[in-house]
This record gives C-alpha cells, structure tokens and sequence, in this order.
C-alpha cells in the first residue's frame, strides 16, 4: 500500500506536518515573548524556528507546493545545520544559569550560514546544478549537489548529539540526585529521540524513499508536543516566575 | 473576490484553521500532564478540548468532509454549550484558587450533554429532519433545526459572557493592585474577544456567509495562540512549581 495515494493516511501526514509546523512557529514565538526568559531561551526560539521552518518545508513537499526561483525550495537546508549546535548548547544552558556563550559557540552556527549563502548563489551562478524538484532524488535516484549538502547537514548534526552524549552522559550519571529525580532518563529519552529523527532521516536517503521524510517530520511534530508537554509539567527547567536576583 | 476560490487564501483558511485544532488538542493533553494542577485546571482541559473539536469540524467543512451518520456531522453543536460555563468558571477559579465547584454548577453543563444526546436520537427517530450537507443554511437560506440549536449555543453562551462582565468587572475594578498589574486591561481584553467571537457567528448566520464562519474559527485560533504566549510569559497564573 502506498501510504501517499491513500486519502486517510495522506490526510494523518499532513495534520501532523502542518499541526507540527504551526506548533513549532507558536513555541517560536512564546519563548521569544517570555517576560523573564532563561539563559536557554535564545537557544529555545532558534530551534522552535527551525523545526518550524523544516516542518513548514515537508508540507509544502508533500502537496507538491514548489516556488520560484529555485532556491527558495531550499531554505531548509542551510537552517538544519543550526541543528546540531541549537541541540548542544541549549543543553549546556538548560543544565547551567551561568553558561556564557563565547565566540568559539558562535562560530559553530557559520556552516549554518555559509549554506544559506551558498545556495542562492549557486541559484545565480549556475542554475543548471539546480534541481528543479525537491524530490528529484526520490523520483529519479539522480542526486543533486542539495542532497549532498542535506547529508552532510545531518552527519554535522550527529556529530553534535555525539558530542552532547559523550560529555553530558558522565556528568549527570554521577550526579545522584539527578538519577533520583529522572533528569538521567529524561536525558537519554531526549537524546534518544533526536538521534532516532537524524538517523531515520538518514535512512530515508539511503533507502530512497520519501515517505520516511514524511514519517520523520510526524515524528519530529510528536517530539514538539513532547517538548511542550515537559515544559509545562516541570515549568523549572525553562520558564522563570519572577526575575533572577542578577538581572 | 470570492476568498475560498482563491487558492492562496484557502491555504491560509487551512492552515490556521488546522493548526488551530493541533494548538488546543496539543494544550488540552499537556493540561491534563500537568504535574501540580491549578483548580482552573480541568476548565481549561473542557475548554480547549471544545475548541479543537469546532475547528476541526470548521476544518472538516471548509475541506468538505461529510461523515454517516449524519450526527457525526454535528458533535460540534453540543460541545459549544459548554464553552459558556466553561469559560465563566474557568475565570472564577484562575481569579480563586477557594472557589469550590458544587453540584448546581454542574447542572450549568446539562444542555450540552442533553443536545450531545438529542441530536443522534433525533437522526434515529426522524432521520428526514436532519441535514446531510452542515453547510446547508449557507447555501439553500433553508435553516434546519441544527442551525436553530447552534444559534441556542451562541445566545447561550452569550449569557455567560455577559454574567462574567458583570459579576467581574466591579470587583476587578475595585481592587488597585489588580488594576494596576495590568489585571482589569487583561480582563476587558479577554472578554472582549470571546464576546466578538460569538457576536461574529451570530453575524455569519444573520449575513448567510459561511466565510464568516470561518473567519471566526481563524480568530479562535489567535486566540489560542494569545493564551499560550500569555501562559508562557506569566506562568504564575497557570502553572504551578511545586504542590501547595
């Protein structure tokens, strides 16, 4: 059965990718507005923005909605690689008030950057390497330059969620309170997940089927919604009542 | 210009609708997750269940999704009842962590469970009496009961609005800090939006355009939307640290 040609499923797909996608824009938009936003917050907004942005993308693939010029078929593309250092460092500042971002953290979001930049131009300069379809890959096992790009977005990535499970995992399993309180599995269950979703996306190019994407971005909706949900059950961790005592 | 033949706008109409319906569900699970519930609590969970269930029929509408039986159609109708009640004491216990619910209050949500029940014994009794299309009124000017029960709800829960402004107002208005924090603008702000909101389906009705209608649902979802930013941004009214 081809879950794409089936109304009901098509239907499933697209209120999650689209239900996804606003979430993730309104979460944006709250953490942005917080009246006494944690060191993390920055961090919280990126991501809730980029997962947006991505969702919004997978919905606009799955209904066939292409735009013109090219390039902005592709916007997604250069924002995933904040992924991996958004993951990380909202960690680092969820776990410690006094983190200080420097400007090695900084530099970390360039390649991030330097994709944005690069695919317009390539648009400019060589429309040619351009494809046409976002899912020229998947219909035709033709790889574009894009696809090349997206791969190495998300093996960037992993090597963040790599970093963060080797650095953090020793800490917090020596920490008993936190094994005591669950902070050790909600870590893992996190960490976890957002492999799982870098993973499966992987999965998807090799196994050149699109469907997969598709069932990663309902995947990526459910971890928002998990994300919403702890938020508001252990509302300590990211929203603040009052204002600390050094601001 | 006719906004649901524009393919642009319909998109828009979709995805705020949609999105809308995802936004209350989404609220309503992570309200029942809570770890320390305020009392208002269990109001907001009806609340933001009855809304998603009216924008994901204004969806099903808007898309053309017709169910059989015909009741199903419907489901809608009867939930709207509780919005009134709902919100009123949704209201008293944010404003009252005291405030005990007793069992005349529980009476106050009655016609909706009476209409959720009236309707498909009405489709089983005299299945002739009910419309096959929801948008039928819109299309044909002929009202079908379902219409006049809607329209109950509406009126209904105009009641409320108007009880909550005047049982409210005063004693906000009376209290400097409240005033001063911002409280009584809050207030007004919020009551004048859910009063629009039912004024602009009882125009929809009164105008014959179903637009209306679902321009209304766009509003709701904003509405959702301005309480989940205003949730966020002022935790202490909704959301608790630790058990009292």
């Amino acid at each position: 059965m081809d879950i794409l040609k089936n109304p009901y499923l098509n239907i499933v797909f697209n209120g999650l990718i689209s239900g996804g996608a606003f979430l993730s824009f309104v979460l944006a938009f709250c953490t942005f507005t917080l009246k006494y936003p944690r060191r993390s917050a920055s961090y919280l907004t990126l991501l809730c923005f980029i997962v947006g942005v991505t969702q919004l993308y997978a919905w606009f693939n799955l209904n066939t909605i292409l735009f013109t010029p090219i390039w902005l078929n592709y916007t997604f593309v250069g924002l995933n690689f904040f992924f991996g250092p958004g993951v990380y460092y909202l960690y680092k500042a969820t776990g410690d008030e006094n983190f200080n971002p420097t400007r090695k953290v900084q530099w970390t979001f360039l390649p991030g950057l330097a994709a944005l930049i690069v695919i317009p131009l390539v648009n400019l300069i060589a429309p040619e390497a351009m494809p046409a379809n976002p899912r020229q890959y998947f219909d035709t096992g033709k790889p574009s330059f894009i696809d090349i790009l997206f791969s190495i977005a998300m093996l960037h990535n992993s090597g963040y969620y790599i970093k963060l499970f080797l650095v953090t995992r020793p800490l917090l399993k020596t920490n008993a309170e936190l094994k005591q309180n669950g902070g050790l599995t909600m870590f893992l269950l996190f960490f976890g997940v957002i492999t799982l979703i870098n993973l499966y996306g992987i999965f998807a190019y090799v196994s050149r089927d699109i469907r997969h994407f598709y069932a990663d971005s309902c995947i990526i909706s459910l971890l928002m919604v998990g994300f919403l949900m702890f938020a508001l059950r252990y509302p300590q961790y990211f929203l603040k009542m009052e204002p600390s005592r050094s601001q | 210009m006719d906004i649901l033949s524009n393919a642009y706008l319909m998109v828009v109409f979709n995805a705020l609708i949609s999105g809308g319906a995802f936004l209350c569900f989404v609220l309503g699970i992570c309200t029942i997750a809570l770890k320390y519930p305020r009392k208002s609590a269990r109001y907001l969970i009806l609340l933001t269940f009855v809304m998603g269930i009216t924008q994901l029929y204004a969806w099903f509408n808007l898309n053309t999704i017709i169910f059989r039986p015909e009741w199903l159609n419907y489901i809608f109708v009867g939930v709207n009842f509780f919005i009134g009640p709902g919100v009123y004491f949704f209201y008293k216990t944010t404003a009252d962590q005291n405030f005990m619910p007793d069992v005349k209050m529980r009476w106050l949500f009655a016609p909706g469970i009476a209409v959720l029940i009236l309707i498909p014994l009405v489709n089983l009794i005299a299945p002739q009496v009910m419309p096959t299309d929801p948008r039928q009124f819109f299309y044909t000017g002929k009202p079908s009961f379902i219409d006049a029960v809607f329209t109950l709800a509406l009126l209904h829960n105009g009641v409320y609005y108007i009880k909550l402004f005047l049982v409210t107002r005063p004693i906000l208005k009376a209290n400097k800090e409240i005033q001063s924090g911002g409280g009584l603008m809050a207030f007004l702000l919020f009551f004048g939006i859910i009063t629009f909101i039912n004024l602009y389906g009882m125009f929809a009705y009164i105008v014959r355009d179903i637009r209306h209608f679902y321009a209304d649902s766009c509003i709701i979802t904003l509405l959702i939307v301005s309480f989940t930013v205003f949730a966020l941004r002022y935790p202490q009214y909704f959301l608790k640290m630790r058990p009292e």
